[in-house]
């Protein structure tokens, strides 16, 4: 057991930064996406003994708070409204240079889709191990990141704008 | 702009917005990730267990023929047929005396462990006359009206210590009372009881020409 506690530590003090700033790119919430991350790497440290042999474990925890970043959204869409202020605010991500408009339209695609650009791009994982860590066909992999790609292609021209007038 | 020029310009972009991300750090320590795993293991222990305990009690609950729990039993034959409803109603309809074996495992199953005679009439405790083929039957000591009666069904409990040869009477929490006669002949309602007073033989109409004594009903 000391052993694990030990392997699990050096892992989340080598991986636990940049789950944070991927995460972070996704959800654009700061805190949100640091709740989401410890969320992540306490399931992680729960399922040990499954994960310290995985090939991508940066990716599990990735995914997993992409997964826990659904249900919170899930569990917030059924919570009723008050007139008291208190809930929850989004809190700056911090300076992401002139992508914003590209960032904002990654966090409008669907679940899936983020899931795959995240994954695919941000992480540099294959397709295969994409599909693997996602429970689906390599081809559905392949679809959703063309889907998506498409929707982020919209905001592209804008960008190169932006940086031409730079 | 096709899909790989697109994937190479979005993964350059998202690269450098996670560059522009090198100040943000994790702050949580790795003590506080150990703290609510073991939070939560210790939780789902105690939620493991209390469905346990429940899970047990209901399988006892159902291993016990008495009580409100039976299973959902709906044997139709042609000789006759047992339904059980949510009310804790067993519904049983006869048409003809066959398969009294099956019909007591059946009835068993529902909740109502009996002994099922063909030909017989229940005098009194331990005491079986043999009768005609076909007839009402009573409680013991009651005489029928038409004593035509060719089956009855004999709560457990009682009898079975009176008559170590019956079969399927281990219910020691007493009788199911006939209940919710029917008007149409030949069917019987037979409600279980959480522990009834007396063990009584309890009968059926077998023909459409027997009616049930005024007093039974």
């Amino acid at each position: 057991v000391e052993r694990d506690r030990r392997e699990f530590a050096e892992f989340y003090a080598g991986a636990r930064d940049d789950c944070l700033r991927i995460v972070l790119i996704s959800v654009g919430d700061r805190v949100l996406a640091e709740d989401l991350v410890a969320e992540a790497f306490t399931r992680g440290w729960m399922a040990w003994r499954t994960l310290r042999r995985h090939p991508a474990r940066q990716a599990w925890i990735v995914r997993t708070a992409l997964n826990a970043h659904v249900s919170w959204w899930r569990r917030r869409r059924r919570e009723v409204v008050t007139a008291s202020p208190g809930g929850p605010e989004v809190t700056a991500p911090g300076d992401l240079g002139s992508n914003e408009p590209l960032l904002a339209a990654l966090r409008r695609l669907p679940p899936r889709q983020r899931e795959v650009i995240t994954l695919r791009l941000l992480l540099d994982l294959d397709t295969a191990t994409t599909a693997d860590l996602l429970g689906m066909p390599a081809g559905t992999v392949a679809s959703h990141l063309h889907r998506g790609l498409a929707a982020l292609r919209r905001e592209l021209p804008s960008l190169d704008d932006q940086e031409r007038i730079r | 702009m096709n899909d790989d020029n697109t994937l190479t310009a979005v993964r350059d972009r998202l690269g450098r917005a996670r560059d522009h991300l090198d100040d943000v750090r994790m702050g949580t320590p790795a003590s506080t990730i150990f703290a609510a795993a073991s939070k939560r293991r210790t939780r789902r222990g105690v939620t493991a267990v209390a469905a346990a305990c429940v899970a047990a009690g209901l399988a006892t609950g159902l291993a016990l023929p008495s009580g409100g729990s039976v299973r959902h039993v709906h044997v139709h034959l042609a000789a006759w047929s047992v339904d059980t409803s949510t009310n804790g109603t067993v519904t049983f309809t006869l048409n003809n005396t066959s398969r009294p074996g099956q019909l007591e495992h059946t009835l068993a199953a529902a909740g109502v462990p009996a002994t099922v005679r063909f030909g017989q009439i229940c005098r009194t405790v331990g005491q079986h006359d043999l009768l005609p083929t076909q007839g009402f039957l009573t409680e013991p000591g009651v005489s029928p009206a038409n004593q035509m009666g060719s089956v009855f069904i004999l709560a457990a409990g009682h009898h079975s210590r009176q008559d170590p040869g019956r079969r399927a009477l281990r219910d020691q929490r007493g009788a199911r009372r006939q209940r919710d006669r029917r008007s149409r002949p030949g069917d019987v309602g037979v409600r279980p009881h959480q522990r009834g007073p007396a063990v009584r033989c309890v009968g059926a109409v077998l023909t459409t020409s027997a009616r049930a004594p005024a007093g039974r009903r």
